[in-house]
């Protein structure tokens, strides 16, 4: 088989996964596996960048500079999302997972975890908002 | 505790025949994510929102910490079960991406065998960094 034919088949799976009429609950399961997606991806380039200390520090810091461009800042509220996201559906996941009997209470359990992911979000990305402005002047 | 109970119970279930693999990882990924819930958003918020915050972090302030007298194996220790938890649980997490969304077996388990290959290099260079600076600077 094919690179194209992977990729074509990866493509036909995923319209299915997001043209799938599974309510609140299947958005809640796509969400969850983007931001696995984005954590992993952003911790595998962090596992390479602290790599990078065992290099000379100058080259280290110079390379530094890079995470603090407003633009990786802008990078850092998408990833405190995701984080904070993967953490809240997780619990939430893992709760209704070792007391089934919760399972018929769905809906509202990802209504209550929306509400605690913008209880911690908001604030965070307000206050990194403020540091990339400060940091603009 | 009641997760165990519930492998057990599972495995002593007269329908399920084979390999228990799966079975821990799910189990594995729930007590993972318990733990990296917490570290992990510790870390985040730290990171970014302790002292020296995310802008004032330098090769000084990195290595400074692991080679700290007094905290310095605090770090190390903390560090590392961030790292073995965090990119195990992610690594396990794209397996199931993979699973799911790429339906060749041979494309499947050539990409599952690479992700392993990352997987092992990535622990090995950042279980190394932490540990590789012998004196305080």
């Amino acid at each position: 088989m094919s690179v194209a034919s992977v990729i074509e088949n990866a493509k036909v799976y995923a319209t299915r996964t997001w043209t799938y009429e599974g309510g609140l609950g299947q958005r809640a399961w796509i969400l969850h596996r983007l931001t696995g997606l984005g954590v992993f991806t952003f911790l595998a380039l962090h596992i390479i960048d602290i790599f990078l200390v065992g290099f000379d520090p100058q080259v280290f810091n110079a390379l530094t500079v890079i995470y603090h461009l407003p633009v990786m800042r802008l990078g850092h509220i998408v990833l405190f999302y995701c984080v904070i996201y993967h953490a809240v559906n997780g619990a939430r996941i893992i709760t209704l997972d070792f007391f089934p009997k919760l399972w018929r209470y769905q809906k509202e359990s990802i209504q209550i975890s929306m509400i605690v992911v913008m209880v911690l979000f908001i604030p965070s990305m307000l206050v990194i908002l403020y540091e990339i402005i400060i940091s603009l002047e | 505790m009641i997760g165990e109970s519930i492998v057990r119970q599972a495995a002593a279930r007269k329908s399920y025949r084979g390999n228990l693999f799966e079975l821990y990882a799910w189990f594995f990924m729930r007590v993972s994510g318990v733990i990296l819930g917490i570290i992990v958003l510790a870390h985040l918020m730290y990171q970014h929102f302790g002292t020296p915050g995310v802008a004032g972090i330098k090769w000084d302030t990195i290595v400074g910490r692991w080679t700290d007298p007094q905290m310095g194996t605090a770090w190390r220790i903390f560090d590392l079960i961030l790292l073995i938890f965090a990119f195990t649980h992610g690594s396990n997490g794209v397996r199931y991406v993979l699973e799911d969304y790429v339906p060749d077996r041979a494309w499947r388990t050539l990409l599952k065998t690479l992700l392993f290959l990352v997987y092992l290099i990535l622990l090995l260079a950042g279980s190394y960094i932490i540990f590789s600076f012998k004196t305080a600077i």
